[in-house]
C-alpha cells in the first residue's frame, strides 16, 4: 500500500498550524522563485505550482510564502513511517513523497484494504498529512496508483510513472497516454527508445522482476519537534500543535505495543529560554508478553456494567525475568502492570 | 598510661572507629530490622541509626521494601515519624497498614528533579522530626551523599538509600551497603560493605511473597483468551 503526500512540503512546514476560523490565509512553498506547492486558498485564487512568485503575488496579493526546507520533509516523511509502523512492521520510506506500507499480512486484522485505507486517511489528517492512498500488488505498482490517482496500472497517466522529461514528451507525441497503452507498445521497439530501465521500472510494478527494499526502522525513543510558522499567543494553538505529537506519540506507542509513565513537552520560544513541561501518569501501562511468567491467578475483577462503563480485568500475579513480583491485569485491550511487591 | 588507655576507650566508645578482626562492638545500638539472621550481621544488632545505608536492587518489586519494612513498623507504633521520599512509585497504603506501619505517621514525598530529591532529604535528616527516611536517590556523587551523611549523623535517623547495583562500584560515604537480588521465596542480601569483617556469603532472608508458586505460564500462553472468556486457573 502507497501513501502519497503531494503537499509534504508545505504540510512539514505547516502542519503545526491550528486551521483558523472563517477562510484560511493563502500559503505556499517556494524554490528558485516559483511555486512549488500551495494550499486551497492560494489555489482558490488562482495560483498554481510551477507559477512564478511575482505572477502569484499578482494573483494573490496576501500570499505567504515559506522557502522550501528538504530536512523538514524528510522528518516529516520519518514521522510518518514511524506513526505507520502500528500498521505493519515493514515500512519503507519512498523519498521525496511517499511511504510505502507492506499491509498483506495485516489486511485481516484491519477489516480490509478499505477499512484500513479509512484508518490511515484519518489518522495523516489527525498528525497533519492530507495522503493519496493506493493499493496494489507490488509496492511500485501501489505507488504508482497512488501518485496517478488511478484505479487501475491500465488507465494510470504515463506521467504518474515518473520517466524522464525527454521520455514523457516522446510518449505523449507517439500517443501514449496510459500506462496500458505504453504496454501495449512493443517491448523490443521500447528499451531502445525510452532505456531499458523504462521496462524494468514496469516489470518490477507487474512483480515480474522482484524489488528488494529497505525496511524503515523506527528509531529506539520518540522526539518529535513542531515548529509553527508564524509566533503564537493563545495556549489553544499551542495545544492544537501538542496534540498532532501526541497522536505521532500515540502511533509510535501503538507499534512497539508499548505506553508510557511521562513525557516531556518542551515550549521553545524566540529571545526566551525554553518552557520545559513534564507529564508523568500513574494509569497502567501496556505490557509485552514475554516478560512474565504467570504465577498466580486469576481473579476477576467486574465493575461498572450497570452503567454501560463495563470493565472487566483478570489479575494475576506474575513474575518478571529479573525476578520482581507483580500484580498484572488482562482487559480487552491487552496485558497491564498494575503493580509490584516491592 | 591508664588515662591514655581510658581516654582510646572513649575514642572507641564515641567515635565511629571499627578495628578489624570483629564487628565494631562498640557501634551504637542499631534499629532491630526484625530479621534475627540480619541483625547478628549488622554492627550494632540492627539498622544504623545517624548513618546512611545503601540498598542496591536492580528491580523495583523484588521484595526490597519487606526488608525495611518491619523497621518501619516498629519506629512508626513508637510514634516515630517515617519519610519516603521519591519513591519510583506510587506505595500502596493498605499493604503498608497491613505490614504495621501507622499511616499517620507516614509522609511521602514527591521530588520531580534529582537536586530536589537530594535538598528535600537534607531537610529531612536536618529537621529531626523523622526517625525514618527511605529515599530514592539514583544518581547522587560522592560529595552529595556525604553530604546526606552528615546531615544523617546530626538527626540520628534511620536512613536507606534505594540504588541501583551499578554504584557498587563507587565509592560511597555509607558505612553499611547492601546489594539484594531475588531468589525464589527469599532475598538474598549481600553485605557489601560494613564496619567489621567482610561477609563472603548473601544471607537468604525469608520475606512475606503474596505467591507460593514456583512454576508458572509465559503471558503469551493466553494471547487467545481474552477476558469475556473463562480463563483457567493457573
Amino acid at each position: 500500500m502507497a501513501l502519497c503526500f503531494p503537499r509534504i512540503a508545505l504540510e512539514a512546514l505547516l502542519r503545526g498550524r491550528a486551521p483558523p476560523e472563517g477562510a484560511d490565509d493563502p500559503w505556499a512553498v517556494a524554490e528558485n522563485r516559483s511555486v512549488l506547492v500551495c494550499n486551497g486558498a492560494a489555489a482558490a485564487a488562482g495560483v498554481r505550482p510551477g507559477s512564478a512568485l511575482a505572477a502569484a503575488w499578482a494573483l494573490a496579493p496576501r500570499l505567504r510564502v515559506l522557502p522550501r526546507d528538504p530536512a523538514a520533509e524528510t522528518g516529516a516523511l520519518e514521522a510518518v513511517a514511524a506513526w505507520a509502523c502500528q500498521f505493519t512492521s515493514r515500512v519503507s520510506l519512498e523519498p521525496p513523497q511517499a511511504v510505502l506500507l507492506e499491509v498483506e499480512g495485516s489486511l485481516r486484522l484491519f477489516g480490509g484494504a478499505g477499512r484500513l485505507m479509512a484508518r490511515l486517511r484519518s489518522g495523516l489528517a489527525g498528525i497533519g498529512f492530507e495522503a493519496l492512498l493506493a493499493a496494489g500488488p507490488t509496492a511500485r505498482a501501489a505507488l504508482w496508483l497512488a501518485r496517478g490517482e488511478s484505479e487501475t496500472l491500465e488507465t494510470l497517466p504515463v506521467g504518474a510513472i515518473a520517466p524522464a522529461p525527454e521520455a514523457l514528451a516522446l510518449l505523449h507525441r507517439i500517443g501514449v497516454g496510459t500506462l496500458g497503452e505504453l504496454m501495449r507498445l512493443p517491448r523490443a521497439g521500447v528499451a531502445p527508445r525510452f532505456g531499458q530501465g523504462l521496462l524494468d521500472e514496469l516489470d518490477r510494478a507487474l512483480g515480474k522482476i522482484p524489488e528488494t527494499r529497505a525496511f524503515f526502522v523506527p528509531p529506539e525513543r520518540f522526539s518529535a519537534q513542531l515548529e509553527l510558522p508564524a509566533p503564537v499567543a493563545q495556549a489553544e494553538s499551542v495545544l492544537f500543535a501538542a496534540r498532532r505529537l501526541l497522536l505521532q506519540l500515540e502511533g509510535f506507542l501503538a507499534a512497539r505495543q508499548a505506553g508510557v509513565r511521562g513525557f516531556a513537552l518542551s515550549l521553545l520560544h524566540r529571545g526566551a529560554p525554553p518552557a520545559r513541561i513534564e507529564i508523568g501518569f500513574s494509569a497502567p501501562r501496556r505490557l509485552g508478553e514475554n516478560d512474565f511468567v504467570l504465577l498466580a491467578g486469576p481473579e476477576r475483577i467486574e465493575a461498572g456494567w450497570w452503567d454501560g462503563e463495563d470493565v472487566v480485568r483478570d489479575y494475576f500475579i506474575a513474575r518478571t525475568r529479573a525476578g520482581s513480583l507483580s500484580w498484572i491485569y488482562r482487559a480487552t485491550e491487552g496485558w497491564f502492570l498494575h503493580g509490584l511487591f516491592a | 598510661m591508664t588515662a591514655s588507655s581510658t581516654a582510646l576507650d572513649a575514642v572507641l566508645l564515641h567515635h565511629p572507629v571499627w578495628r578489624g578482626g570483629a564487628l565494631a562492638l562498640a557501634a551504637p545500638q542499631g534499629i532491630p530490622t526484625g530479621f534475627g539472621l540480619l541483625d547478628r550481621e549488622l554492627p550494632g544488632g540492627g539498622w544504623p541509626a545517624g548513618a546512611l545505608t545503601e540498598i542496591l536492587c536492580a528491580d523495583e518489586g523484588i521484595g526490597e521494601l519487606q526488608l525495611v519494612l518491619p523497621a518501619l513498623a516498629a519506629l512508626s507504633r513508637a510514634g516515630g515519624r517515617v519519610a519516603w521520599l521519591a519513591p519510583p512509585h506510587l506505595p500502596y497504603a493498605p499493604a503498608l497498614a497491613a505490614a504495621g506501619v501507622r499511616l499517620e505517621f507516614l509522609t511521602v514525598i514527591r521530588a520531580p528533579g534529582r537536586r530536589d530529591a537530594l535538598w528535600a532529604a537534607e531537610q529531612v535528616l536536618r529537621a529531626g522530626a523523622c526517625r525514618a527516611l527511605l529515599a530514592w536517590l539514583p544518581r547522587a556523587n560522592y560529595a552529595e551523599l556525604r553530604r546526606l551523611a552528615v546531615a544523617a549523623e546530626a538527626g540520628r535517623v534511620f536512613t536507606a538509600l534505594f540504588r541501583p547495583p551499578q554504584v557498587a562500584s563507587e565509592s560511597s560515604p555509607a558505612p553499611l551497603r547492601l546489594v539484594l537480588e531475588p531468589d525464589d521465596e527469599r532475598l538474598a542480601v549481600r553485605i557489601l560493605k560494613r564496619r567489621g569483617v567482610l561477609l563472603a556469603a548473601p544471607l537468604r532472608i525469608p520475606i512475606q511473597r503474596p505467591v507460593h508458586a514456583v512454576g508458572g505460564a509465559l503471558l503469551s500462553a493466553y494471547r487467545t483468551r481474552s477476558p469475556a472468556a473463562r480463563p483457567c486457573p493457573a
